[in-house]
């Protein structure tokens, strides 16, 4: 396809739901009924919980948030299809996949609360990595852990998620070419949610990014990232190649980021209205809901309840992490070395006992 | 029901301040939580917040249109439920170090010469460029003043004595025996204390002041009987009355109220007086100053040594309480003293003691009569003044505080 | 009597270690069948298989990256970065992430990661292959930093390095290589974090590490003709320092000299003469002197031992705080 054209009307993308909720493939991705109503269940407990984390951090009780509205099918349709077993590593957007992996929200909050960096979670516990900023470096231990379990001959996959913004670096490349030079079981999922902060796609790629794969010696796929059972689908697959012994994936969901980079951005100043709107009428839980309504699968209720154990259940998360407080100050060195060099532990005594070094 | 009030937060990352724009709610109002309440302008973005309470709008703190700072209160609510205790933090002290005199000597020739007793300050250096070195410091700890020396050391109650062995070994027999010497002289059975800051701090002054500073004391005996009489009809102890008879006396012989800038090759007169009192506290001598006494009535003053002199007990005066006088004077009547030689306080001219008012014998119209009197020391810098001058001045203030009249000319 | 070269000891270290713990792996470029460009790591995959002994593509970041990743996974890397020159471009990884990964996940994680890295100059070598990078990795906070001076103390260090919890950046001076030491590897002996006085002495403490340890013995023998006793510090390792042996040395000697390749500027003499000061100021006879590279960028090999601290240029540092 042409560059700069919209991918999303791509041919090779594979898409079960349209954006007005009607079924144009096979629906059936092998989940059972009450599997694929907690898709959308999760979809929305994710939206609320997000534009909750919005006004908390507009209140002050959160220092800076980046929100994911608009890519609640990319990351839960994706997560879902993994095992428990399965290792994720996030960037710093993947609220609505730790949800799903069941990761301890309000501790996953104390990241942007700055308590801690990584939030408090356990990352071998909940098989998810800590909250990494520093773009695409988390891909490379994403293969890394994965090299590591099939050395193993674990039955698992890794899964890395990251933006269309994180494949322009370096170290995209080096874990896309080791992972499959190793025949790493991994998953590289890309949300191409069209923005990096202010810096459009066609700025950021010149060639469609699914189709690097094929450079890289793996396969590549391309799906509509707003249709939950189209994630769902294409990453069971490669998590199935993966733990089969047959290598990597990457995956391009193509989505939309419809809230700002962050709190401390504002994204009027780089992008149409239009344009959002356009992407409004590609909304992944509208669509969804749609499906489900006519396909019978849930009802009007189901929603409703749906929408009070949100209510309910982000109101927890508020109280919780609104009592929060620092952590004391002996953790400033706490954890920084299993055996602290004799130097720290002097600064440490003299720091916490009050006693001039 | 309690009152919580809502600061504006960091919206953006280290932004210092916003612009309200417009108020969507209004006092009085019940509000929800998460209610958009005010919409905010800030150098990134437009910004609307949400309520972060249930509850109604108890005040609004800024005008459409005002800016207002990051962590400025923006709204009250009153809230269900009680309030949230804030946390206080609190800041540690930094102790500073007194320090050293900018004497060329190597870090271990100062400890050495710290172990011997020997004064740095005081010995040529014959090393390059002028340097102390150990040999100096050997030579002079044969010859100076004394000092304890190594071996004996006093041991102290509960305490273990100072560790042996630290002084590099005696090189020639003749230091050995001059250090031998001074071994035997120091008596070894005391109780040992540490030096603490501030008794170091006030040695170290008041060394170099009797070190730099040529002063003389001169004495005068008071006649207190209009004195003390004024004094008692008035409500008032001696103290503050000599303070501000002496803030006259300062004003018309300037040289009193003055300091000698030996580097700068200066004499500053100073414009306005500041008193320095003596006073003691546990911690030590500590010298408040109290201000533009000129200016002020004797009952001010009076108040203020005392507000002063509570501070230093209770320790809760401040530095800038304790700097910037121009003048000191000290009350050693009030422990029994009849008179003595006070040391002049850095920078200085002059300081004034006052000695203890009690009856004595006083020739009065060739009759030996008893009157209250006491004995005023007047401490001077002899660079500044010469023994005329200071009398005068000295001279000058006896006469006012001996005479009714001027006594009650001086504003109460 | 065994007579090794710290090829060959480095060579054994890893052999052992991959054979005591199953879970220990060593990669990097050029590891696997031709055993490194320095044969350090000869023979190791045909001994233990190509799933632990293994070549990665050239990709520094990844190398590291994904060390974080086998770590997690349970594993034991340890990973070879090709010179030292090369080894930048895997900073961030180890920077953003192996440094902090522990204290991010409040201990949880362990990074127990080896990165080798061969560095230092005195071999006449292209450019990038004279670095001295410890610097950078001393300033990090959670890594360690090792430099072995001689074979026979490689053995040991690396054994332990290995076996350490914490991430370890292993950096080996190139120009020792080849240096033969007599007698047998043991991992018994100074733990990481100890200095080594490899030579006694009370006129003056030369502090050192790596190759220019060798060049402050002969600067020693050299200045002990004169009647000038040094005591010469291996410290083996950057971080941790060892403190009291640095103290202990002030004591004794009361006078310091730092040698090392790196530049001067915010060297490893800055932090210690720093140490030194904070640690035995009243001992001080004379100021620590420095004896180190330039600020300039490592020189081609036909300038390189005007720029390398000299025997010449140590004995003369020595001489200066001696009659100060």
């Amino acid at each position: 396809m042409a560059m700069h054209e919209d991918p999303y009307d791509d041919a090779a993308l594979v898409r079960l739901i349209a954006p007005d909720g009607t079924a144009v493939g096979d629906t059936d991705v092998g989940l059972k009924p009450d599997e694929l109503r907690d898709l959308l269940r999760l979809m929305i407990l994710s939206r609320r919980l997000d534009r909750e984390c919005m006004a908390l951090q507009r209140q002050g009780e959160l220092t800076v948030y980046p929100p994911f509205e608009g890519q609640e099918a990319a990351q839960v349709g994706s997560a879902f299809a993994l095992e428990p077993d399965d290792f994720v590593f996030p960037s710093f957007r993947e609220l609505a996949a730790a949800i799903v992996r069941g990761v301890d929200v309000v501790e996953y909050l104390q990241y942007h609360r700055g308590i801690w960096h990584g939030g408090p979670y356990d990352p071998l516990a909940s098989r998810f990595a800590p909250i990494c900023v520093p773009v695409a470096t988390q891909i490379v231990h994403s293969v890394g852990w994965a090299m590591g379990a099939r050395l193993d001959e674990l039955p698992v996959c890794a899964l890395a998620y990251f933006g269309d913004g994180a494949t322009s670096e370096g170290d995209f490349h080096e874990a896309a070419n080791m992972a499959a030079v190793f025949g790493a079981p991994a998953i590289l999922f890309c949300q191409n949610n069209r923005w990096a902060i202010s810096v459009p796609l066609k700025e950021q790629a010149a060639g469609p990014i699914h189709r690097r794969a094929e450079g890289y010696g793996m396969p590549g796929v391309l799906v509509d990232g707003n249709d939950v059972l189209a994630v769902y689908s294409v990453t069971t697959a490669a998590a199935e190649r993966a733990r089969a012994g047959e290598g990597p994936t990457l995956i391009e969901a193509l989505t939309y980021r419809m809230g700002p980079h962050s709190t401390a951005d504002d994204a009027t100043k780089y992008r149409s209205a239009d344009e959002v709107k356009q992407w409004r009428e590609r909304d992944p839980i509208d669509r969804y809901l749609k499906h489900l309504l006519t396909s019978g699968i849930a009802d009007e209720s189901f929603v409703a309840d749906c929408e009070d154990e949100a209510k309910e259940w982000v109101a927890d998360i508020r109280a919780g992490i609104t009592s929060l407080g620092p952590p004391p100050a002996g953790e400033l060195f706490a954890f920084a070395y299993a055996e602290p060099p004799e130097p720290l532990e002097r600064d440490r005594r003299s720091a916490t006992e009050g006693a001039d070094g | 029901m309690a009152e919580r009030v809502f600061a504006l937060p960091d919206l953006g990352e280290g932004l210092e301040e916003a612009t309200v724009n417009a108020w969507l709610v209004k006092e009085g109002e019940q509000v929800s939580l998460n209610q958009p309440i005010v919409e905010v302008e800030t150098a990134k973005a437009t910004v609307e917040i949400p309520s972060p309470f249930a509850g109604t709008i108890a005040g609004l703190h800024a005008l459409e249109g005002e800016t207002v700072k990051v962590g400025a209160p923006l709204v009250t609510f009153d809230v269900e439920g009680g309030s949230i205790p804030t946390e206080e933090g609190g800041s540690e002290p930094v102790e500073g170090d007194a320090g050293p005199a900018a004497v060329p000597a190597t870090p271990a020739v100062r400890r050495r010469a710290k172990e011997l007793g020997v004064e740095l300050a005081g010995i040529e250096g014959s090393g390059p460029e002028g340097r102390i070195t150990h040999d100096d410091v050997e030579r002079a700890a044969g010859s100076g003043p004394a000092g304890p020396g190594e071996g004996q050391a006093p041991h102290a109650e509960g305490q273990a004595p100072p560790a042996q062995g630290q002084a590099p070994p005696a090189e020639g027999q003749e230091r050995a025996g001059a250090r031998a010497l001074w071994t035997v002289m120091m008596p070894t059975d005391a109780d040992v204390r540490p030096i603490s800051m501030i008794r170091r701090t006030i040695g170290e002054n008041l060394t170099r002041v009797v070190r730099e500073v040529p002063q003389v004391t001169t004495f005068r005996t008071l006649d207190c009987t209009s004195l003390e009489a004024f004094r008692r009809e008035a409500g008032l102890s001696p103290l503050p009355i000599v303070v501000r008879a002496l803030a006259d006396i300062c004003a018309e012989h300037r040289s009193l109220n003055a300091s000698y800038m030996a580097e700068q090759g200066q004499i500053w007169l100073h414009r306005r007086v500041h008193v320095g009192i003596a006073t003691d506290s546990e911690r030590g001598l500590l010298v408040p100053v109290v201000r533009d006494v000129g200016d002020r009535a004797i009952g001010e003053i009076s108040a203020e040594i005392e507000r002063l002199a509570s501070a230093a007990r209770d320790g809760s005066i401040r530095i800038e309480e304790m700097t910037g006088g121009t003048i000191t004077v000290t009350n050693t009547g009030s422990y029994g003293s009849e008179f003595g030689t006070p040391i002049i306080n850095r920078a200085q001219a002059a300081i004034l003691g006052l000695g203890a008012i009690a009856p004595r014998a006083l020739v009065v119209d060739g009759q030996v009569v008893a009157r209250p009197a006491c004995t005023l020391s007047l401490t001077f810098d002899h660079r500044l003044l010469d023994g005329a001058t200071a009398g005068r001045a000295f001279g000058d203030l006896v006469a006012v505080l001996a005479s009714r009249d001027r006594l009650e000319a001086l504003p109460r | 009597m065994a007579e090794y070269t710290m090829v060959a000891a480095l060579n054994a270290a890893l052999r052992d270690a991959l054979t005591k713990d199953p879970r220990t792996l060593v990669f990097g470029e050029d590891v696997g069948e031709l055993g490194g460009v320095y044969r350090v790591t000869e023979g190791l995959q045909r001994e233990f298989g190509t799933e632990r002994v293994f070549n990665t593509p050239i990709a520094e970041a990844g190398i590291a990256g994904i060390c974080v990743g086998l770590s997690l996974a349970g594993w034991r890397p340890i990973a070879e970065m090709q010179f030292d020159g090369f080894s930048y471009p895997a900073l961030d990884q180890v920077i953003s992430h192996i440094a902090k990964y522990r204290n991010r996940t409040r201990g949880r994680t362990a990074m127990p990661i080896v990165i080798r890295i061969p560095s230092f100059g005195g071999i006449r070598g292209k450019e990038h292959h004279g670095e001295s990078p410890e610097t950078y990795y001393v300033h990090t906070a959670g890594l360690k930093v090792v430099v072995p001076s001689g074979a026979l103390d490689a053995y040991r260090l690396l054994s332990l390095a290995i076996a350490d919890a914490d991430p370890v950046i292993f950096l080996e001076p190139k120009a020792r290589y080849w240096a033969k030491e007599q007698g047998e590897l043991a991992v018994d002996g100074p733990r990481i974090g100890r200095a080594w006085v490899r030579r006694e002495g009370d006129a003056c403490t030369l502090v050192t590490y790596g190759a220019m340890v060798t060049r402050c013995l002969e600067a020693s023998e050299a200045l002990a003709r004169d009647g000038i006793s040094c005591r010469v510090l291996d410290l083996r390792s950057l971080v941790p320092l060892d403190l009291d042996t640095l103290a202990e040395s002030v004591r004794k000697t009361g006078r310091v000299v730092v040698v090392h390749e790196a530049p001067r500027t915010l060297g490893m003499g800055a932090e210690i003469a720093a140490r030194i000061m904070e640690e035995g100021f009243d001992y001080l006879e004379a100021p620590v002197l420095r004896v180190t590279g330039y600020d300039v960028p490592y020189p081609p090999a036909a300038l390189e031992e005007r720029y390398l601290p000299s025997v010449e240029r140590i004995a003369a540092a020595v001489r200066r705080v001696v009659t100060y």
